[in-house]
């Protein structure tokens, strides 16, 4: 997947912007403040019709505008859409190939892009609910089976926990009942994502470092994935979850974590390592996403190669050079090693493109 | 708006209705008024009687206007099915397809704590006292395939179980004079989870 042009009018502090783009590597460079991250959040939009900075849609409208207006084309699979969005504090239209788009859900499953940003960086590594929801989205994506099973999870355990805190219980096996049927189909899915990144991870790790190295991802599932084992262990718990009120086991519990060998976990790594393996994960995902969906996403590094030692930088820019997608960096210093290799620069300065 | 205040109100109660937003009520209100006037009695009349002449069925709680519904009054009806349903207007979308020729019972709302609603709420007592009085042998439970309709029929197997020979479950898949192509993936996983033998 390619954006081949991109514009952007009163988006942030973009008044009037047009950028003809190609495939291959993207450097966005410039001082703090001139809307580096403004730029690759408009490209993030165009993909998701959201922000990864806000849900607020105000906040992405040019101060003194009322709307602003993201235009692109984008190609997949050798075919050109042309998306344009418009955003107003009321919401968001969206029409592809100059027809309006009724339902927003049709347009998000269209493209699709991986996101690394300080962030979600600090997000994924202090909050087990952030990593959860980060395997939830690339799986709702890729799997609509997942997506149908997650959603009416969600509304099971919102009933179930208003039920635990009422006196009639009667309906608590019939909740139950469905919380285990779909747990376990989210279960079987979240394991065998976990595998089959489990199968990438240590080589691309030892790509990005330039030594051997073992990562692992572990998922702990909260219950165990088989239907009768699953409704037993819910049945010896309703006394429990009556007294606390609420659902304590199921896959909204569930935990990832990563590991590095000699089980050093994650609250261990240093802030370079947790960059490093996060990025590990999402180029890991990258290659999930090209062989399950049949094209490459759009890769957004925002604040790439900050808190990265210099042999890293290096491994991870050749290793970028080695892929396919579509990429967008950005970075008040690019790194030397950026200065002999084929990557177009965008130089940003207050809103414009210099 | 400067509209005369008995037409204002006309307009506010219009737009009350589901469907009906301020224009369309507008629009009703002006249309009502220009017609001639035993026509607008008429309206109000109906309106008036519906509340006082129709009640629920008291045995199947489907809409009826003496004690029984035309369907439960209905003497070719097959008493030994029971289909259950939410609402009693999911009854007429039943009889509309003229597929099915016995009773009906309607719990008159699904299970769901988030909205209060818990099983003692529902008529499932009451449907209780008829499998226990009446000679019915299939129940079949067509609650909407919501998880909350999901719930309430499961609660209905699990309560109901022994006191009737079978409970079925409407099947869920592909929609009739569907193509293929244009059938979303849940529905599809359904259909293909449901299959059944040629």
């Amino acid at each position: 997947m390619v954006i081949k042009e991109f514009s952007a009018i009163k988006f942030r502090n973009y008044q009037e912007l047009f950028l003809p783009l190609s495939a291959g590597i993207y450097l966005i460079t410039g001082d703090n403040g001139q809307g580096k991250t403004n730029l690759v959040e408009g490209f993030y939009f165009l993909c998701h019709l959201a922000s990864f900075r806000t849900s607020r849609l105000e906040q992405l409208i040019a101060f003194g505008a009322s709307q602003s207006f993201l235009q692109g084309v984008v190609n997949k699979n050798d075919t050109d859409w042309k998306a344009r969005i418009e955003i107003s504090r009321r919401g968001r239209r969206v029409w592809l190939d100059e027809e309006p788009v009724p339902k927003l859900s049709s347009y998000i499953s269209r493209f699709h892009s991986l996101l690394f940003n300080p962030d979600n960086l600090y997000n994924y590594r202090n909050f087990p609910g952030e990593r959860r929801s980060f395997y939830d989205r690339v799986l709702s994506f890729i799997d609509s089976d997942y997506l149908e099973a997650l959603r009416s999870f969600k509304t099971i355990n919102n009933q179930k926990n208003k039920l635990l805190k009422k006196e009639d219980l009667s309906s608590l096996p019939a909740w139950n009942r469905l919380f285990v049927e779909k747990g376990c189909v989210i279960i079987k899915k979240r394991r065998e994502i976990t595998a089959d990144l489990n199968n990438r991870l240590p080589r691309i790790l030892s790509n990005l470092t330039g030594k051997a190295q073992q990562l692992a991802l572990e998922y702990h599932p909260s219950l165990t994935g088989d239907l009768e084992t699953d409704s037993r262990t819910l049945e010896n718990l309703i006394e429990r979850e009556r007294q606390a009120g609420h659902a304590l086991q199921g896959p909204h519990r569930d935990e990832f974590l990563m590991t590095m060998p000699a089980g050093r976990g994650e609250a261990f790594f240093s802030q370079g390592e947790s960059r490093v393996t996060l990025l590990a994960v999402l180029l890991a995902l990258n290659e999930v996403l090209t062989e399950r969906m049949g094209y490459r996403p759009a890769v957004i590094l925002d604040d790439l190669y900050s808190e990265l030692d210099s042999t890293v930088q290096e491994n991870l820019t050749r290793h970028l050079h080695g892929l396919a997608n579509q990429i967008f960096i950005t970075t008040t210093h690019p790194p030397p090693v950026l200065k002999h290799q084929a990557v177009e620069i965008l130089q940003i300065q207050d809103g414009r493109i210099v | 708006m400067n509209v005369p205040a008995p037409l204002e109100r006309l307009i506010t109660e219009l737009s009350r209705l589901p469907g009906v937003g301020q224009k369309t009520a507008q629009r009703l209100a002006f249309a009502i008024l220009r017609g001639d006037a035993p026509r607008a009695k008429s309206l109000a009349s109906a309106i008036g009687e519906i509340k006082d002449r129709i009640r629920f069925c008291k045995r199947c709680f489907g809409y009826a206007e003496g004690e029984h519904c035309p369907v439960c009054a209905d003497p070719r009806r097959d008493p030994s099915v029971i289909c259950v349903v939410e609402q009693p207007n999911d009854i007429y979308v039943i009889e509309r397809s003229a597929v099915f020729h016995g009773l009906y019972h309607v719990l008159l709302g699904v299970i769901s704590p988030l909205d209060g609603i818990g099983p003692d709420q529902l008529k499932i007592a009451e449907l209780t006292a008829r499998l226990e009085s009446e000679k019915v042998t299939e129940l079949i439970l067509a609650t909407n395939p919501s998880m909350q309709g999901e719930a309430t029929a499961l609660h209905l197997s699990k309560v109901l179980e022994g006191k009737v020979e079978s409970i079925t479950r409407l099947a869920r898949g592909l929609p009739v004079g569907a193509n293929l192509e244009f059938t979303d993936d849940v529905t599809l996983n359904q259909a293909f989870t449901g299959r059944q033998r040629f």
